[in-house]
């Protein structure tokens, strides 16, 4: 339906046409007939003789003049629908998210700009005022009630139609809102579907006018799209930054990408656009200097002709602070190189600590790595609590014989239940077979006395096979398993794999259990059709388990020159996959991986107790540090929906770095320092929603307006709008009989067609 | 002019006399103590096993590389094979160490099979003490191979040295292979010296020439001769490099079967090896 004011022709097109005395438009027209018959007969004798055309003009005349009043007479009506003037609302909602500082229109004109002189310096609010109670508000992902332009401000860091729409409606609830005025460029980063709520209001009939603001295409733009970083990093080490750059007009063109840490520039890299439209990602390589929480900026230069700047910049959060070391158990049956060199590779990572416990002869132990006196004191950790302190536990060439069966059993309920890691590091004795050692293996073990004579005599240096140099062998798994990396390029990596020195011996094991992934084999000696595995690895219960069937990659340490770094990249890599997964007794996680101003920060904080179950019954206070360094203190609410689980929310308002501290007080009262409080953070940056996909969605905005049954509008012909708001049906709209019998025209005619009869009648000489 | 003549021989021949009881109190002890392989194999073992005893064979000074039929010349090879084997087979006994006596080897430092082994013993003798004319000589090889077999995680213990020239010498030597690092005087508060026997007194162990029953210029214990350790550190605080002075552990083992021997230098010997040996498994 169109919306215009009614006139005669539209009003008998719609049928909305009737004489307000009841007459039906058919009597009227009998009447006419009548009318006409009458005059007609009347003519049949004139004082004067006329010829037929003369006589049928004159006929013509008077019939014309005599309907012309009757219809008068009858009081011609058109009934249409109208707005009650100041009786009802209209909200105007004006999108201030920062998509509207964007300058895409004519001139450099911003688009809020222009919506500034469209709707109050071109006086279209006022206009509208005239009929309406007029309600403005600004919205991003929020929405307030404005009094005037000077409070908008284009900061907004979100927007949400949705949630715009459903705030007015909440707001005005209650008073008779007659339309929504939405001008917007439809550019909504929510998740929340707009046309759900504008078909709601279209069946309430509140119609939803929408105005859209800024171009279709923005024709030249370089924009960052997003960037990915390790949230928080191992000390010293080296990190990719992935950042996804989109364009528009610059394809080919040679921009540079910094990282910037403060004011110091970290690393830059020349790179080529491709095509345009398309999202590219490229990799920048940094290493955190400082241990600290640390934002990083991520600038592309901004190049000549760019519409917008903003998306040219990224904030984001590398948590480089001293983190509390992977605790790994290690016992080793006898002093061995193997042993020597593990250790001397986790000495410079501070992110593993290793707690050794040496057989160095008989009932002679060397602990090594310990953090008190008391650790490993008496030997293999007594309880299962001490003993899941530990977040991995490796066992070299050890005998079975050192282990009763209640802590063979421990270290089964160690990987199954609390989810730790497991390796078990050179040869295994036999006596292992069929304990819980042995459920745990990625592999079966065989007594040699059943292996084929070729395989037998063990893993010492000498002419046997299984004593024999070789050149271990990746397999697909182990060649892209992150465990095995020396760089992280496949061909380079698959160059410093070759480059690698030879092993020496192998421990004989059987098959490879259903599940269980093989990552190195042996390049010639097979059992049972299968080449023998050196390292494989396999989920168990909750936790993982490997096994490394020989004992000499120290050889990767002795038999290259000390700068290369394989061997302890290559241990330090094991060692933190085994130890990582383990959960631990706090963990804290947000509910997004950054925020903006104003954004709710949903902290979920998940603990277990000292047997690394989910712990219900604890008191967690959450300490939070903003970027002022104000501290609030808040509980943590159970989540009695989900076990172990607790939650607090807050604002976030402040831009910068927010940390949290979380106390936890178990109610067994069992809870040791070190795990009774967790540290966490995250940052609060200014978002780069607002200038990705920020043109202007004219789709969805005549969507909202079909769909409510409003009308949409480009923001230059918005001054339509008034008389469009006017005429179209709302809830509030009444129906209004409009008379047509005093229409200027309609006398002008009348006068018009009595001239001319008596000019005519005068012409010729009638009475 | 003849007398001078006459004095200078005379002070050659005078040299020469520790020389020739040195020599001839090897051969003895080597005929005396010699051990019985086939018997040996059958306690011991005669297996390949996980740690072999490496020692040193070096360029030595002219001096010492000559005259004495010694393998390559040179006193590298002091108080071998005896006291190597005895070592193991006392590492063998107290320690978890996989080995037995045979396996033991003498290798040039700049054989690439260095590498295949993680301890070094070298004994570093002069003879006469004070004299450059015999003792090691590195070559430039010898001393990139040192260094890089310590870098790379190797430990490096030498033996034998007597007396403030001697200790000069050590100085000289150790400086050679690294220059840029200090040389520290071990206490007894180290480390290895409880890695696994705690040691609380660094015990003198006789040589038999110098201090002991060939009417030495020593006495054993006396106060101006005191044992210590001397060690370079690796970046990391490690030792990886330790030196005897004023005490020859080379002979408190290679006597181990003489009656003779105080069996207390003997054990001392011993614990303080394991003690580097452990230390060198560990760190």
């Amino acid at each position: 339906m169109a919306y215009s004011q009614p006139n005669f022709l539209t009003a008998l097109e719609d049928g909305t046409f009737t004489f307000a005395y009841g007459i039906s438009p058919w009597l009227f027209a009998l009447l006419v007939v009548l009318i006409t018959i009458g005059v007609w007969f009347s003519y049949r004798k004139t004082t004067r003789q006329l010829s037929t055309p003369w006589k049928a003009f004159f006929i013509g005349i008077r019939s014309s003049v005599l309907v012309l009043l009757l219809f008068c007479l009858l009081r011609p009506v058109v009934t249409t629908l109208q707005v009650s003037p100041q009786e009802t609302y209209l909200a105007v909602l004006i999108d201030d998210s920062q998509s509207m500082s964007i300058a895409d229109l004519a001139d450099g004109q911003t688009r809020q700009a222009a919506v500034e002189e469209q709707l109050y310096e071109n006086g279209l609010l006022d206009e509208l005022s005239e009929s309406f109670q007029i309600r403005t508000f600004r919205f991003d992902n929020q929405t307030q009630r404005i009094a005037g332009i000077e409070e908008l401000s284009e900061e907004g860091t979100a927007s949400s139609i949705d949630q715009a729409l459903s705030y007015v409606n909440d707001q005005l609830n209650g008073l008779p809102l007659g339309g929504i005025i939405l001008v917007s460029d439809g550019a909504d980063n929510s998740d929340d579907d707009p046309l759900a709520t504008a078909q709601d209001l279209g069946a309430r009939q509140i119609p939803v006018f929408t105005i859209g603001v800024g171009q279709e295409d923005i024709p030249q733009d370089i924009g960052i799209v997003d960037v990915s970083a390790a949230k928080t990093v191992l000390e010293g080490s080296v990190f990719n930054v992935q950042v996804a750059v989109n364009h528009q007009g610059y394809e080919g063109q040679e921009v540079e990408l910094s990282i910037m840490d403060g004011e110091t520039q970290i690393v830059s890299d020349v790179v080529i656009l491709g095509a345009e439209g398309v999202t590219r990602r490229f990799e920048l390589e940094i290493t955190p200097e400082r241990p600290d929480l640390i934002v990083y900026d991520l600038n592309v230069e901004l190049q000549a002709g760019e519409i917008i700047d903003k998306n040219n910049s990224y904030s984001f959060l590398v948590d480089n602070t001293e983190k509390e070391a992977l605790d790994i158990l290690y016992l080793e049956g006898h002093p061995r190189n193997e042993y020597k060199f593990i250790r001397r590779a986790v000495s410079g990572d501070n992110s593993l600590r290793l707690a050794t416990y040496l057989q160095t002869g008989p009932e002679k132990y060397y602990r090594q790595g310990i953090e008190s006196a008391t650790e490993l004191s008496s030997g293999f950790p007594e309880d299962r609590e001490e003993l899941f302190e530990y977040e991995a536990i490796v066992l070299g060439d050890i005998e079975f014989d050192f282990f009763d069966a209640e802590q063979l059993q421990m270290l089964e309920d160690f990987v199954a239940e609390r989810g730790g890691g497991f390796l078990m590091s050179g040869m295994v004795d036999e006596e292992f077979i069929g304990s819980p050692i042995a459920n745990i293996l990625p592999i079966t073990l065989v007594e040699e006395g059943f292996l084929p004579a070729h395989l037998r005599g063990g893993i010492r240096r000498g002419d046997h096979p299984t004593g024999e140099l070789f050149y271990p062998r990746l397999t697909r798994n182990g060649e892209f398993s992150p465990l095995l990396r020396l760089s992280a390029d496949d061909s380079e990596n698959q160059a410093l794999w070759r480059q690698l020195p030879e092993l020496q011996g192998t421990y004989v094991t059987g098959r490879i259990k259903p599940g269980a992934e093989v990552l190195i084999e042996h390049p010639l000696l097979q059992y049972q059709n299968q080449a023998l595995p050196l390292l494989a690895s396999q989920r168990y219960g909750s936790g993982r388990s490997m096994s490394l069937t020989t004992a000499s990659t120290w050889r990767w340490q002795m038999m290259l020159p000390a700068a290369d770094e394989s061997h302890e990249i290559l241990w330090r890599q094991i060692l933190r996959w085994l130890a990582v997964s383990a959960p631990e007794r706090i963990t804290i996680e947000f509910d997004r991986e950054f925020y903006n101003v104003g954004d709710e920060v949903n902290v979920r904080a998940i603990v277990l107790n000292n047997e690394y179950e989910a712990d219900n019954d604890a008191t967690l206070w959450m300490q939070t540090s903003n970027p002022l360094e104000e501290f609030i203190d808040a509980p943590m609410e159970w989540d009695i929906e989900e076990d172990g689980v607790y939650r607090a929310r807050f604002i976030a308002e402040e831009e910068g770095v927010y940390s949290l501290l979380v106390d936890v007080a178990s109610a067994a009262g069992e809870t040791s320092d070190s795990s009774a409080e967790k540290t966490a953070a995250f940052v609060v940056t200014p978002s780069l929603r607002e200038y990705t996909n920020a043109e202007l969605d004219s789709g969805l905005m005549a969507r909202i307006a079909e769909v409510s049954g409003g009308s949409y509008f480009k923001l230059p012909a918005a001054s339509e709008l008034a008389n469009t708001i006017e005429f179209t049906p709302n809830a509030y709209s009444r129906e209004v009989q409009i008379d047509l019998w005093d229409r200027p025209w309609l006398l002008a005619l009348l006068i018009l067609l009595l001239c001319v009869d008596w000019v005519s009648r005068r012409t010729k000489g009638l009475s | 002019m003849g007398i001078r003549i006459k004095l200078t021989i005379l002070k050659k021949l005078l040299l020469l006399v520790p020389v020739f009881l040195l020599f001839v109190s090897t051969t003895v002890v080597a005929q005396v103590f010699q051990f019985d392989n086939e018997g040996d194999s059958e306690i011991y073992g005669n297996e390949i096993t996980d740690f072999q005893w490496i020692r040193g064979q070096y360029t030595n000074h002219a001096g010492g590389s000559r005259g004495f039929g010694r393998r390559g010349g040179g006193w590298w090879d002091t108080d071998y094979p005896d006291s190597d084997e005895n070592f193991l087979r006392g590492v063998q006994r107290y320690t978890n160490i996989d080995t037995n006596p045979r396996n033991h080897e003498f290798i040039e430092l700049t054989d690439p099979s260095l590498f295949e082994n993680i301890f070094l013993y070298m004994n570093w003798k002069r003879v006469p003490i004070g004299s450059s004319s015999s003792g090691p000589n590195f070559s430039p090889a010898e001393i990139e191979a040192l260094r890089e077999f310590m870098f790379r995680g190797g430990f490096v213990m030498v033996d034998d040295f007597w007396g403030q020239p001697h200790l000069d010498d050590m100085f000289a030597e150790m400086g050679k292979i690294f220059p840029e690092r200090e040389i520290i005087k071990l206490n007894n508060t180290h480390e290895i010296f409880h890695v696994f026997f705690d040691i609380d007194e660094v015990a003198q162990v006789p040589g038999r020439m110098v201090t002991w029953d060939f009417g030495g210029f020593m006495k054993l214990d006396d106060p101006s001769y005191p044992p210590e350790v001397y060690a370079i550190l690796d970046d990391d605080g490690r030792v990886m490099m330790v030196a005897n002075y004023n005490t020859d552990l080379g002979d408190g083992w290679e006597h181990t079967f003489y009656k003779g021997y105080p069996t207390k230098a003997t054990n001392d010997a011993y614990k303080i090896g394991i003690n580097f040996l452990m230390y060198a498994f560990s760190h």
